[in-house]
């Protein structure tokens, strides 16, 4: 197997896609404000170029980083982590990781890993990523195929209900230790493959966390495959700070009876933009994306989905839900499309803002397509502002006024990570959002 | 330890309350009876500080340590933690925050507000968990949203509950009855008999005598257009009963 310019070995069919994405790279141009799909997010003062690859060949001082306390708290109950730091693996403070073979009823391992297995894991993620190379991925899709290196590969094939927390924290190069050779800004790409089997149960945590605020791209993506049957709790939580330019791409594939709830979190960055695509590839199969965020100063997030009911009998329930204040800006684009095989589906969008300052801002764009004629498709969107009735409630029982204002700023993104049936996904998110600072929830104008 | 004199007051533009006077000691069961529109839940609101609610003249006076004080000079967080509580006659339902959530986060404030150690989650689970059982709520309520989703008669029973957890001086129930089935009826209003005290006024807003079978009030009020009208005790209420407004409005 050749070896890669990050020493890392990669599978041949590997080098070829990566080197085809490239390759498109070269010659395409960023989305520009006529492109429907980035109308709102400007990529005006933004090029690849500004950012440089981290190279890999720095295994120095990882091993000596410690995860903040608040991250290690709430992936402890889970029966798996795996750690990176900056994109790269960090062995000695992940758990379960050991090996591929470990066990006959999961995978849990470091994707770098899984590519060169020599049993199915392999075959699993090629499955996945080779046929990336045919898809119109768009220039951040590409950059991300064309320069990760790592992330995380976890395959759920046995009945147990495991739970399973995938982190990336991201911080200074100076703080890596041994062989960091490139400066800052730099970007990083980590890629996830999740592919749970047959009738399988599991609940996952992604987390992706910044541990000061640094000026950095993060071009990250994740498949999550759900085979017939499988029952899914997948909650991804982000915050990676002011100064970060983080695209993430995701794409949901679901089987037959396939049931996932997808629940996101995420602090703006600037920009921030959660890209998915969400497939109901067969009868039964049933999602519930849910969304929330916090934006505020000159924070930007941009949340993009597209959902295809592509048979008959899918559903899918979409929250999407924020908190908005100073000059901040939320975005939420969300394609609804339902097939002409897709009768007797059942699909509902609604799009909530809670506006707390006159020069923060908000943009919604629904977009429904509908196919088939026997079909449930609803959707809705409202902005509001706090409801003086229930800060004088809260008041009223000796809660003053700005943590009133905190708490029902809270609890109106709570209102959404509440709806996670999963105690570990919800508690994950959860702790996050009651983190966020007082002035995510002032106003700030 | 509440004296409100000659209170007039506006909403919006509207006057509601055109000289209201009324005194109510430690340990004293009043109710109040009138019409509707008659300013019952105005008279409630303003004693809580509900923004936007004006007093144009008179004045609402509380005991703080002692000392009658205007309360006017205090916002409605400083009102609650000093022993002031209003059971809504309409509680709102808030999305996100759990009713445990919201317990603790007042049960501390006020504990802030004295100067006392806040409690830890763990124990005022449990300390809930016992109050609960005054007004018989499935413990289950304390994990939902505040309200959300309550029917009525659950709403009011949590508005009881959060006066069992803050332990107020002072409590005035709006209505609390409305939209209570009889058997809740009784045991809520088991509790509040439960939550008599020779140091705890309590201000009783309601049509119905059927609550002042339950709790029998030491004074009986008639409020009609912003005004009390009438004052007795609780002989009052049943002949208001028999005979209808009609004979007290001027
Ligand atoms: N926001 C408002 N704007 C205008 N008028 C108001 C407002 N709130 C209350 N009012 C008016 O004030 C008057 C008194 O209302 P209040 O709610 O105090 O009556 P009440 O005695 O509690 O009646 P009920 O028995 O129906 O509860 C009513 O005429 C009502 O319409
Ligand atoms: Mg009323």
């Amino acid at each position: 197997m050749p070896t890669s310019a990050s020493g890392l070995t990669k599978p041949e069919w590997l080098r070829v896609s990566q080197q085809e994405a490239q390759e498109r790279l070269v010659g395409a141009a960023l989305p520009t404000g006529d492109t429907e799909a980035w109308r709102y997010t400007s990529l005006k003062n933004f090029t690849f170029d500004k950012y440089s690859l981290i190279s890999d060949g720095r295994k120095g001082d990882q091993a000596a980083y410690a995860p903040p306390k608040e991250v290690s708290a709430v992936v402890e109950s889970a029966d798996r982590v795996l750690y990176f730091y900056n994109g790269v693996f960090l062995p000695q403070i992940s758990r379960g990781a050991q090996g591929l073979t470990e066990s006959p009823s999961l995978c849990v391992s470091p994707l770098s890993k899984a590519l060169n297995d020599s049993g199915r894991s392999s075959e699993i993620v090629r499955f996945f990523l080779d046929r990336q190379a045919n898809a119109d991925l768009g220039a951040f899709g590409d950059y991300n195929l064309a320069h990760f290196t790592e992330g995380a590969f976890v395959h759920i094939k046995g009945s147990e209900l495991l739970k399973i927390a995938v982190v990336h924290l991201y911080g200074n190069i100076k703080d890596q230790g041994a062989g960091a050779i490139v400066q800052a800004p730099f970007s990083v790409c980590p890629r996830q493959v999740y592919y749970f089997g047959e009738n399988t149960r599991a609940e996952v945590i992604e987390l992706h966390v910044a541990a000061n605020n640094i000026s950095f791209f993060v071009s990250s993506a994740s498949d999550l495959i759900l085979d017939r049957a499988a029952q899914v709790s997948f909650g991804l939580g982000q915050w990676l700070g002011d100064e970060a330019f983080v695209v993430h791409d995701v794409h949901l594939k679901l089987s037959r009876e396939a049931e996932l709830e997808y629940c996101n979190f995420a602090v703006a960055s600037s920009p921030l933009r959660n890209e998915i695509i969400c497939d109901l590839l067969e009868a039964g199969a049933s999602v519930k994306l849910l969304s929330s965020y916090a934006a505020t100063d000159k924070q930007h997030i941009d949340n993009s989905s597209a959902i295809f009911h592509r048979k008959g009998e899918t559903r899918s329930e979409q929250v999407v839900k924020g908190v908005v204040s100073g000059s901040a800006r939320a975005i939420f684009s969300g394609k609804l499309r339902i097939e002409q095989d897709a009768q007797r589906s059942d699909a509902s969008q609604l799009n909530q803002n809670l506006l707390l300052s006159s020069k923060a801002e908000v943009d919604t764009r629904p977009q429904l397509e509908v196919y088939a004629d026997d079909v449930k498709a609803a959707h809705g969107a409202s902005v509001g502002e706090l409801s003086a009735d229930e800060i004088f409630y809260l008041e009223s029982r000796g809660i003053g006024r700005d943590e009133a204002k905190l708490m029902l700023g809270r609890g109106y993104i709570l209102d959404v990570i509440g709806r996670v049936g999963s105690t570990f996904v919800r508690q994950a998110l959860k702790s996050m959002v009651e983190r966020l600072p007082a002035h995510y929830f002032s106003g700030g104008e | 330890m509440l004296k409100i004199t000659n209170l007039h007051a506006n909403v919006g533009d509207k006057e509601v309350l055109k000289g209201v006077t009324l005194t109510i000691n430690p340990g004293e069961v009043h109710a109040i009876m009138g019409p509707n529109g008659s300013g019952k839940s105005t008279l409630s609101k303003v004693i809580a500080g509900y923004p936007g609610y004006e007093i144009t003249s008179g004045k609402v006076e509380f005991e703080v340590n002692g000392k009658m004080i205007d309360l006017s000079e205090l916002e409605p967080e400083a009102r609650a933690c000093e022993g002031v509580f209003l059971a809504f006659q309409y509680p709102v339902e808030v999305p996100g925050i759990t009713n445990l959530a919201f317990l603790h986060a007042a049960f501390n404030a006020v504990c802030r507000h004295h100067g006392a150690p806040e409690m830890s989650e763990e124990k005022f689970a449990k300390f809930v968990a016992e109050k609960s059982k005054i007004v018989e709520m499935d413990p289950r309520f304390l994990d939902r949203g505040v309200n959300v989703g309550f029917s009525g008669g659950e709403k009011k029973r949590n508005e009881i509950l959060q006066m069992a957890v803050l332990s107020p001086r002072l409590a005035i129930l709006d209505e609390t009855d409305s939209g209570l089935d009889i058997d809740a009826l009784k045991i809520v209003a088991g509790g509040v008999n439960k939550l008599r005290s020779a140091e705890r006024g309590i201000l009783l807003i309601t049509h119905y005598q059927r609550l002042l079978d339950f709790i029998k009030p030491d004074f009986v009020h008639i409020l009609s257009a912003g005004q009390i009208v009438k004052s007795g005790n609780s002989s009052l209420a049943l002949e208001l009963e028999k005979e209808g407004y009609n004979a007290y409005i001027r």
